[in-house]
């Protein structure tokens, strides 16, 4: 079955031999749907599991999401025009003064590999470039994360700016001095303290 | 009557001292430049001159007048950084958006309390462009030599205890993700690892000779040597600690070993987070004293803690940076002191301070607070 085979290449980071076994899945007219729901997402979902859980690491978690997006790489021009696959459209940053991306940048990953259009703009993003972002890509989701305490007060601004301007845009924040009450007391949609719990947040949020 | 140094020695040799030892001012406890002119301004000392200790870092000295007045028990050897003066061979600032590229090459941004990564050097680098990348000389970057008389005199007044610094935190694990950026090297650490062991082989190189050039002057001296590389994050160790095992440890014991051959002084050891599962694997590498005790972090109870490595490990850190000093009023922070000296300083093993340098949020009221709670700290009344 070679559905396991491409469930198996994204636990085992197996980033040069996914491609192949995709095509191969392909040609055996397996529908893309199918390869992206029942081997791509769902073995990111199980990575996402272990990391929360802590057997798996960073490094870990990074190759799988990497290996997943080389493997979606051959399915994407497949769904071109098809939106059905399209969970939500998300912007995503790391918040005004925040340089720090590594939790942002998994959030951004996984989020791809679950089927969302991500746009990412990285670190240090201003207020006006979320809502600009967002209203020129039509999203659904806004995703901020803040690492300091510091820049915890540029996410509350920003928070409260899109929730005024844009109170349709769902927000989701996160990182590490963040917590569901801190969210909650800023007027956030959500919160998660990891990476997969951000993602299974989406979902249920578009 | 016990001298300051004769506190921490007591408490570093697990034997119970007569107040907690307290600490201020160094590579690891100081206060960010921003925080300490709070700091200065509340204590009216404001005229005094803000000597800056790191630019990446943007951290500061502490004017012995502080340290006096809060009766810290240490004093701090550390090499002056030639490059901090702006002039060095590598550090070039952009003064209009204050970037600027360390000595290794690393591009950093001030935003605030920190100097943010930008730009990797060897984000793109093989196996084989490492031989050619232009390593950094610590001769070039530290005055090892103009520590030697301070440290001396210091040392035969015999009133301090004198923890040193090499000057670079003597990292490797993270110096080789600076060089490499964060994602890339998580990366490697699966797919790439003889390039990971060829950069970290590099690094220790250039860390053993920082190790031999400083405690040539000072080995003699100093009662402490601190050693820095931060491995874990809030929830969980960055890494597996197969990873560390395999990839990072090797490096580790044998800088720690080096280490030992040249210098009496304890290893203290910093890593910020949950470090917890790695904490046999330290002390197996040689280390001696844990900080910061990030307090905040999963599994760093500091009771669990004590009780299961307090006999090979002290502690030195655990004020919490992330709640109590920034948000907490006065008597949270005495409630916080008691706590951490309760638990991590019954039969010596503690040292008090702040578990990250005290940043700006902190309110200076909170700093004198911290230190005011610990001379009340005697372990004999309790």
């Amino acid at each position: 079955m070679s559905l396991d085979e491409i469930y198996d290449a994204v636990l085992d980071y197996d980033d040069e031999g996914i491609q192949d076994l995709v095509r191969q899945e392909l040609g055996a007219e397996t529908p893309p749907k199918m390869i992206l729901e029942e081997a791509l997402i769902e073995a990111l979902d199980e990575v996402g599991k272990c990391f929360s859980e802590g057997t798996i690491f960073v490094p870990e978690m990074l190759m799988a999401a990497e290996t997943m997006k080389v493997g979606l790489d051959v399915l994407r021009p497949l769904f071109l025009g098809d939106n059905s696959t399209i969970i939500g459209t998300a912007v995503i940053g790391s918040v005004k003064g925040d340089m720090h991306d590594i939790g942002k940048n998994l959030v951004a990953m996984m989020l791809e590999g679950a089927s969302f259009n991500v746009v990412d703009l990285g670190v240090n993003v201003e207020t006006e470039a979320f809502l600009g972002a967002a209203d020129e890509h039509n999203a659904d989701l806004i995703l901020m994360s803040a690492l300091l305490t510091t820049t915890m007060r540029a996410m509350e601004t920003s928070v409260r700016a899109i929730k005024e301007e844009r109170p349709d845009i769902k927000v989701i924040v996160g990182g590490a001095p963040v917590n569901q009450e801190f969210a909650d007391a800023i007027g956030a949609n959500g919160y998660s303290d990891d990476a997969p719990g951000a993602i299974n947040l989406a979902r249920t949020l578009v | 009557m016990t001298t300051h140094r004769e506190r921490v020695l007591m408490a570093l040799n697990h034997e119970q001292p007569d107040r907690v030892p307290m600490d201020l001012g160094g590579r690891q406890t100081t206060l960010s430049i921003l925080a300490y002119q709070k700091l200065k301004q509340h204590l009216g000392l404001s005229d005094r001159h803000t000597k800056v200790m790191s630019h990446t870092w943007q951290t500061c000295y502490v004017d012995d007048v502080i340290l006096e007045k809060f009766d810290i028990d240490t004093r701090h050897v550390r090499p002056a950084s030639k490059v901090n003066e702006a002039v060095g061979k590598h550090l070039a600032i952009d003064e209009n958006d204050a970037t600027f590229v360390d000595e290794w090459g690393v591009t950093r941004q001030i935003v605030g309390d920190y100097a943010n990564l930008m730009g990797h050097p060897l984000q793109k680098a093989s196996l084989e462009d490492l031989d050619a990348f232009p390593w950094p000389d610590p001769a070039d970057d530290y005055d090892f030599k103009g520590v030697r008389e301070p440290a001396r005199k210091l040392y035969e007044e015999g009133e301090y205890a004198l923890v040193g610094c090499l000057g670079s935190p003597g990292n490797i694990f993270e110096q080789a993700w600076y060089l490499r950026g964060l994602a890339e090297f998580m990366k490697d650490l699966i797919k790439n690892k003889d390039f990971i062991h060829a950069l970290m082989r590099k690094i220790l190189d250039i860390r053993k000779r920082n190790v031999e050039l400083y405690l040539r002057e000072v080995g003699e001296f100093i009662d402490v040597i601190q050693l820095a590389d931060d491995l874990a994050g809030q929830d969980n160790l960055l890494i597996s600690p197969r990873t560390y095992q395999e990839l990072v440890k090797p490096y580790q014991l044998e800088l720690c070993q080096y280490v030992k051959g040249l210098t009496k002084a304890k290893i203290y050891y910093h890593s910020c987070g949950a470090i917890e599962p790695l904490l046999d694997e330290l002390i197996d590498n040689g280390v001696e004293i844990l900080n910061p005790v990030q307090v905040s972090a999963a599994n760093m109870d500091t009771q669990v803690l004590k009780q299961r490595y307090g006999k090979n490990l002290s502690f030195w850190g655990a004020i919490d940076t992330f709640e109590v000093l920034p948000n907490g009023r006065v008597e949270d922070v005495e409630v916080e002191v008691k706590k951490r000296v309760h638990d991590l300083g019954a039969g010596g093993g503690y040292v008090m301070g702040p578990v990250h340098n005290i940043c700006a949020d902190v309110p200076p009221e909170n700093v004198v607070a911290m230190y005011e709670a610990g001379l009340k700290q005697s372990l004999f009344k309790a």
